[in-house]
């Protein structure tokens, strides 16, 4: 997918580099998405990342016009005051369809037994990684001032980016589709040391080294680009870079880029955004 | 005269034989009413009782007026109570009917009850104390446990039917199925479909094993495919099944076993279930879908879109169909091209506060009612409606003898005009002659009683709420339906004097539910002092609070309040909740002291 944009860019040099071997990949443990080929490395005026793995989703998103984006982190239109006993169904009926429990099994690279939890009890990521580090007290959700969390041991410092299976067998990472959606899709949860998710590709190579949790970023900060437009640009946030790798209805995924490995030249995306 | 001496030469045995063909309740109460011999004849030969209302009569009085009696039926709350309008603990208590009849019908075989409340003493009594005791029938109840229905198993020995519909269970375990003996090879009808928690999975396959009459059998949803399987292997005359879950992995040995153990049920009419269902389990079905006479999707959100197309698209002998409505107006316009012979249809809401992407509205009914000419009961649950569609589905469908739409948006106009729904929803009263059941929604003036009374002469229950303008409007009901027995009404702006237009009303109907509307205390009071032989009964729930505030041992205080409250002069005050209905056996003597008698 790629769209044109109209911000400024800044041509990269990218002078000595093979380019697939720079070439920004997104893959899934088994399957090589030869994303690389797809991809141009001048992006001047350009592309975002092709992440071909996430066409779907993104292009869900797509289709959502700025305007909404605003309003999009709001729910549906709010429901109407409740009142009581209408409409006219028998609570039976109600509680049948509604608590559908979804049990799934979590798991922790390192620990010694799984746990369950229930999908449905939980009305979005945000609940439901609460409930991860509850339950894995070994973890703490490290809170960043600018609302950075990260899923952290903190006697290791080793990072767990949260994995699941779908209904497809494939393994996903967490966060990209729809809450509702994922309760659907998802069989059960892994919450994967970050090392070994490199090793799968599932993050970029080399130098990043680390994830976000979550990012909330309102997008109207984001001087009213589109979601399109933002993946996998650049956004600086206290001076740490990171490059945005895909959105959900109120979250971004962002990966950081060390400044011990990747040089900011190297990415030939456009212009940087302060927040 | 000369008819009549003849007639008291008829032996008793004779007259006995005439009535029993009479099998129709209100023809047996007329019968009854002709002299006294033909009313001893009569309430000696009844077997069949049913009670509408379970206060109307005092237990007592009715296992004494009929010894001979073997199958009761009981409604207790009033319907509102369906939907969070009445408080727990106001009644509706089976406990006293069943220790009645134990004391003085002990050949009871039947049971059925609804909208009750049933204790577990009440089932190990009624286990023990009827021995040729045969089907349990509960609908909307509550206050049991899978204890209770394991001193059923255990102890009634030809047990035929045990059937729970929608009941508030408390579950204590899966042992209650073991309690079937070895020896109980009578089963011909288990529904256990409303049980939240885990089945014993071996018992339930050796129970079916052992009864070789099963026709119904309805599952919960903790039973999965594989145990499904191997239950429709032993019972190939199933006429009637409820799935458990219907998850299964693709080409697992338990999927293959259900298509195959499916395709042998030549006799099965009707499906429900398919909890979970998966699109491949519904694959499974589709080999038995062309003799189905019942389909009962409503609890099966998964099956929505091309899924549900696939499925009802081979059901072309159905006639009752009950769906979510995210089957959407393009489902049932499928439904409206297949299923022709197509009586009873009943689409309820899947999401109950916003509009969803795929809801009805009234293209789908339209679509409906233009092919299935033979509907005659319809629950439709949308989030709009207009006028023309109305008129064209009163048009198509003149055989309605039930009819309830439910626009989900109180008060909402018709939005292609923005008038009130009045003309269509008189159109229908206009055009079925034998509507008996109606609710109706929407924007409603007292336009659209005016219809009713004028034209539904037929109607028998009544349900209202957010409608109407003034008094008028519930005057012409009460005026014109001369066969009305139940009318409840929520939320409407109708007031004593509509209360007190026509007192002698009441006594031809069954009950009078009216909450949220503009009556007073001393209208209600009017209504009592004028009318002895109703019970004219207020639901304060302030009351209600202030009891469970307070300890059990100020009770004695609470009721004196209670007088003071009734008698202490402000009559003027709204009646937040008021329920009258007719009556032989007085005033309750189990009313909670949130329910004033007047």
């Amino acid at each position: 997918m790629s769209v044109e944009t109209e911000r400024s860019s800044t041509e990269s040099d990218v002078s000595g580099l093979d380019y697939e071997e720079t070439a920004l990949t997104l893959g899934i443990p088994g399957g090589a998405r030869a994303t690389g080929a797809e991809l141009e490395r001048k992006r001047g005026f350009s592309r975002t990342v092709d992440l071909t793995s996430r066409i779907g989703a993104s292009e869900d998103r797509s289709d959502e016009s700025p305007d909404t984006n605003t309003a999009g982190s709001a729910k549906a239109p709010a429901p109407k005051a409740r009142v009581v006993g209408w409409p006219p169904v028998r609570n039976y009926r109600k509680n049948a369809l509604k608590s559908s429990n979804k049990y799934v099994k979590v798991a922790v690279d390192g620990a010694p037994y799984l746990r369950k939890v229930d999908l449905e009890a939980y009305g979005g990521y945000e609940e439901l990684l609460s409930a991860l580090q509850e339950m894995f007290s070994c973890f703490t959700i490290r809170n960043y001032p600018n609302e950075e969390r990260k899923l952290v041991d903190p006697i290791h410092g080793t990072e767990y980016v949260p994995t699941y299976e779908d209904k497809d067998g494939d393994w996903m990472l967490v966060g990209d589709v729809p809450w509702k959606m994922f309760v659907d899709a998802c069989k059960r949860l892994r919450l994967m040391k970050s090392s070994e998710a490199t090793n799968l590709g599932l993050i970029f190579t080399k130098s990043i080294s680390r994830i976000n949790w979550q990012i909330h970023l309102r997008r109207k900060h984001i001087l009213g680009k589109s979601n399109a437009q933002l993946l996998g640009s650049i956004i600086t946030l206290n001076h740490v870079q990171f490059i945005v790798l895909s959105f959900t209805e109120s979250q971004v995924w962002l990966f950081e880029i060390l400044s011990s490995g990747w040089s900011v030249s190297e990415f030939m995306l456009a212009s940087q955004f302060i927040i | 005269m000369k008819v009549q001496s003849a007639m008291f030469y008829f032996p008793e045995e004779v007259i006995e034989h005439i009535f029993s063909f009479l099998t129709h309740h209100p023809d047996r109460n007329t019968v009854s009413t002709v002299c006294k011999a033909w009313y001893k004849i009569e309430r000696l030969s009844r077997r069949e009782v049913f009670v509408g209302n379970c206060y109307a009569i005092r237990p007592d009085r009715a296992a004494a007026r009929f010894p001979g009696l073997r199958s009761l039926t009981l409604k207790g709350k009033p319907h509102f109570a369906d939907f969070d309008l009445v408080p727990p603990d106001w009644g509706g208590l089976a406990g006293p009917w069943i220790e009645a009849m134990a004391r003085s019908c002990p050949n009871l075989e039947e049971l059925r009850m609804k909208r009750m409340v049933v204790s577990d003493e009440s089932l190990e009594l009624l286990a023990h104390a009827f021995p040729n005791f045969k089907a349990l029938v509960l609908v909307s109840c509550e206050g049991f446990s899978t204890d209770g229905l394991a001193a059923v198993a255990r102890s009634c020995k030809s047990l035929r039917e045990l059937d729970l519909q929608e009941n508030e269970i408390e579950d204590r375990g899966p042992r209650w199925l073991n309690s079937f003996p070895d020896m109980c090879t009578s089963l011909v009808s288990l529904n256990f479909a409303c049980l939240k928690g885990e089945v014993n999975l071996k018992s339930l396959e050796r129970l079916v094993c052992r009864s070789p009459n099963l026709k119904c059998l309805r599952l919960n949803r903790a039973v999965p495919v594989e145990t499904l399987a191997k239950i429709m292997n032993q019972c190939p005359n199933l006429e009637d099944l409820g799935t458990g879950s219907l998850l299964a992995d693709q080409f697992s040995e338990a999927y293959v076993s259900l298509i195959s153990a499916l395709q042998k049920c030549k006799k099965l009419r009707c499906l429900s279930g398919f909890w979970d269902a998966s699109p491949l389990c519904l694959l499974a079905v589709y080999p038995i879908c062309a003799n189905l006479t019942g389909l009962n999707l409503s609890y099966a959100p998964t099956v929505q879109g091309q899924d549900f197309i696939n499925l009802i698209q081979h059901c072309v002998k159905l006639l009752r169909l009950w769906v979510l409505d995210s089957v959407g107006d393009k489902g049932l316009a499928v439904v409206a091209s297949a299923c022709k012979e197509l009586q009873e249809l009943r689409v309820f809401p899947s999401d109950l506060f916003a509009a969803g992407p795929a809801t009805v509205t009234e293209e789908g009914l339209v679509a409906i009612s233009t092919g299935c000419p033979k509907l005659n009961s319809l629950l439709y649950f949308c989030h709009s409606m207009t006028n023309s569609a109305l008129i064209t589905v009163s048009k198509n469908c003149p055989n309605f003898t039930r009819f309830r739409l439910c626009i989900l948006e109180p008060r909402k106009p018709d939005p292609a005009t923005n008038e009130p729904l009045d003309e269509g929803f008189g159109a229908v009263v206009k055009t079925c002659k034998n509507l008996r059941r109606f609710s109706i929604s929407g924007l409603l003036t007292d336009q659209v009683f005016y219809y009713i009374g004028k034209y539904a002469k037929a109607l028998e229950m009544l349900s209202i709420a957010f409608a109407g303008d003034t008094d008028q409007g519930m005057t012409y009901v009460l005026n014109g339906c001369k066969n009305l027995r139940k009318l409840e009404i929520r939320d409407c702006p109708f007031g004593d004097g509509a209360l007190l237009a026509d007192v002698t009303k009441y006594e031809t109907m069954r009950s009078l539910w009216m909450s949220s509307c503009d009556i007073s205390l001393r209208g209600c009071k009017a209504l009592a002092t004028k009318m002895p032989s109703l019970n004219v009964e207020i639901i304060n729930e302030w009351e209600a609070e202030m009891e469970e505030n307070l300890n059990n041992g100020v009770a004695e205080v609470i009721s004196n309040n209670n007088n003071k409250h009734i008698n202490n002069g402000n009559d003027e005050r709204k009646v937040e909740k008021l329920y009258v209905y007719r009556t032989v056996g007085g005033p309750r003597t189990d009313a909670p002291d949130f329910v004033w008698t007047l």
